[in-house]
């Protein structure tokens, strides 16, 4: 029956007629769904302190790299759950066995072995699982992922990684996480990538081809070590202030600057107890700026060993990456630091710094030609 | 064309899917308009022919527009009006009342987890202190009994000495004194055992009205979870496998990576499967 031959709503009034003239002339019904096959490709980027994921079908999720099993019966019935993730299990720590597995940008011990290791292994397993389920692909599609690694996962890291993807996606593939964003961002030649995440700073050196190990300088200067560095700063400030270092971490995704002309971080912190105000801008601002002088360094090393032509070239073409480089006025202060220090550059922070690594995975998916991914499969 | 209805919500407030699909619906074509209307010309014309010869050709016209705008009006008020959902829409509400219900679920079993612990702490306290105050009242018992029976002793010590018979009279009050006096620090124990106990009775209705809520948001959760189309994800863009398009910047140089990147997971593909 068609619109034209039906009674005209105006005509026989609501409730008799009247055919899809709401919502846009959806007509499916659950039975109609069709099962034509898709192909979904999933961009991954595991991290120390969060997971991240985009997808084709629009979805884009991220959960703290956090993973936890109930400790005993009574927390598996009270929390009604095997297995806990990012926040969730943060929260309810104390009832689990809580795993954060790619602690300092590796599967924390999967190189040892034991019950700890196992465990952690286990636990990476399933936040890639988790990961690629929040990503919500559908069962009839083809899925393939690209996963940006830390640098520095070794083959054992690499083949839990692999092993936990394969449970769910048909092909997959390994990066590295500077490679990611890189290429995301088109920037494939002569380009130094900073990404500053948590426990690491990944500094890569692009040119064209894949990075080698030379390419890569690891730090342990980042997200952290920012945090522990504001931590003690305030410690040594305001001794009667009490804090721990998860308030410090949250204070300083508010707060973090690195500006000669700042605003004023004004933050209160319990004094016996009592909430009291205390003026913490020199302390973050010094925090902020303790990771600058080792990635100037690290880039100033990546620089003398490129070739002398393009050494000038690549100074200029330096991406900042990562949750760390959300530090107001670091893409400048990193800029003026290499001016001084290496005779010029300029920092080019990237749009979207939490979801960098995936968004460039996501395109390496979709730009690989389909028989790689069936090789791989 | 809605009704105006909005969803209602349903016990601890999660969304009714019934108001849902009310809210979203979109109504079925039950009648065909020319179908109908023919059939009311029709009616008219047999049922004045059959009584009137020879009618007027302007006059049937208003009798028959007459008749369809009466059959309409009253369909419009007897009618049933029968709804499908869109799908996606219905999803995407269904989606929201489990987020919704797993927000309520994980808060209610929070609530409870800290309810148990307050009762667990609070039984244990209670315990402790019923022992004590056995303990005390004890105590304090004796003292008071003392006392007592040196007051009755020094109120009858004249009177027995004059009148030996008072002993056992005597003997009589001080058992019935201490008898009232144990009693009645019995009271006050037993009234400070009852609150308590009407304390943790407290509590565990509470327990009990959490654990029925978390049952319900536990069925409801697991009644979303069964419909069928819920968990059929999120389609991707893509019908097939893409790949890089000649036209792309750079196309040439990428094409390279990839095949760099494919040959380093290959490599990787074929090491693991050799140290298995
Ligand atoms: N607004 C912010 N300002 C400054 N730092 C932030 C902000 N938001 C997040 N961060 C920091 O970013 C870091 C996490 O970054 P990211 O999520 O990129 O790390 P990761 O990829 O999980 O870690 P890694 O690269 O070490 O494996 C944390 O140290 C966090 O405190």
């Amino acid at each position: 029956m068609s619109d034209s031959s039906s009674v005209a709503p105006e005509e026989l009034g609501e409730g008799i007629v009247d055919t899809n003239t709401q919502s846009g002339g959806e007509q499916q019904t659950f039975e109609e769904v069709k099962k034509d096959q898709g192909v979904l490709y999933l961009g991954i980027d595991l991290g120390t302190s969060r997971t991240s994921v985009t997808a084709s079908n629009g979805v884009r999720e991220t959960v703290a790299s956090y993973v936890g099993y109930p400790k005993d019966v009574v927390s598996r019935k009270l929390l009604k759950r095997d297995v806990l993730f990012g926040s969730e299990a943060l929260k309810n720590r104390l009832a689990l066995d809580f795993y954060r597995p790619l602690e300092h940008g590796v599967l924390k011990s999967s190189d040892g072995d034991g019950r700890e290791a196992e465990m952690n292994q286990k636990a990476a397993a399933d936040l890639i699982g988790e990961i690629i389920r929040l990503a919500k692909p559908r069962k009839d599609e083809l899925i393939y992922a690209v996963i940006g690694a830390p640098a520095q996962a070794s083959i054992n890291n690499k083949e839990a990684i692999l092993d936990a993807a394969k449970k769910t996606v048909d092909s997959v593939m390994l990066c590295s996480e500077p490679f990611s964003v890189a290429y995301g961002l088109d920037m494939l030649d002569d380009v130094l990538v900073i990404d500053i995440g948590a426990g690491t700073t990944d500094l890569c050196r692009m040119h064209g081809t894949m990075p080698e190990d030379t390419d890569q300088i690891t730090l342990t200067h980042a997200g952290d070590y920012v945090d522990q560095q504001l931590h003690d700063l305030l410690k040594a400030s305001y001794p009667q202030a009490q804090f721990t270092i998860h308030m410090v971490k949250d204070i300083k995704e508010r707060f973090a600057s690195v500006g000669d002309f700042m605003d004023i971080v004004s933050v209160e912190l319990p004094v016996d107890g009592k909430p009291t105000t205390f003026d913490i801008t020199n302390e973050m601002r010094e925090a902020c700026r303790s990771i600058i002088p080792p990635i100037v360094e690290g880039l100033g090393k990546l620089i003398a060993t490129f070739d002398p032509e393009f050494q000038d070239r690549l100074k200029e073409r330096v991406l900042l990456a990562g949750g760390g480089s959300q530090i107001k006025g670091l893409d400048a202060a990193i800029t003026q630091y290499m001016q001084e220090a290496l005779g010029g550059g300029k920092v080019i922070r990237i749009e979207e710094p939490m979801y960098g690594g995936a968004n460039g995975a996501l395109k390496i998916a979709h730009d690989m030609p389909a028989d790689y991914w069936e090789q791989l499969k | 064309m809605t009704t105006g209805s909005t969803s209602t919500p349903q016990g601890k407030g999660s969304p009714d899917l019934k108001a849902i699909v009310r809210k979203q619906g979109q109504k079925l074509n039950l009648v065909d308009r020319n179908n109908l209307f023919a059939s009311i010309d029709q009616a008219v014309l047999e049922a004045v022919g059959s009584h009137v010869d020879g009618v007027d050709e302007a006059l049937l016209q208003k009798i028959t527009l007459a008749a369809r705008q009466g059959i309409v009006a009253r369909l419009k008020s007897s009618s049933k009006s029968i709804r499908g959902v869109p799908q996606s829409a219905f999803l995407k509400d269904v989606m929201a009342a489990r987020r919704h219900l797993t927000k309520e679920r994980d808060k209610l079993a929070q609530e409870m987890e800290m309810m148990q612990a307050a009762l667990h702490v609070r039984r244990e306290n209670f315990a402790e202190r019923h022992q004590e105050l056995a303990r005390e009242t004890q105590e304090q018992g004796m003292v008071q009994d003392q006392a007592l029976v040196d007051q009755i002793n020094m109120i009858f010590a004249g009177l027995v000495a004059q009148n030996p018979e008072l002993a056992a009279i005597q003997d009589q009050v001080t058992s019935l004194a201490l008898l009232g006096m144990q009693q009645e620090r019995q009271k006050l124990l037993d009234s400070k055992v009852d609150e308590h106990k009407s304390q943790v009775e407290q509590f565990e209705r509470r327990i009990a009205k959490l654990s029925q809520s978390l049952e319900t948001t536990e069925g409801e959760l697991k009644r979303i979870a069964a419909m069928k189309g819920v968990d059929d994800g999120v389609a991707s863009i893509y019908r097939t496998v893409q790949g890089l398009s000649d036209g792309s910047d750079n196309a040439e140089s990428k094409r390279e990576m990839l095949a760099v990147l494919f040959e380093a997971n290959m490599e990787l593909k074929n090491q693991l499967a050799g140290s298995r």
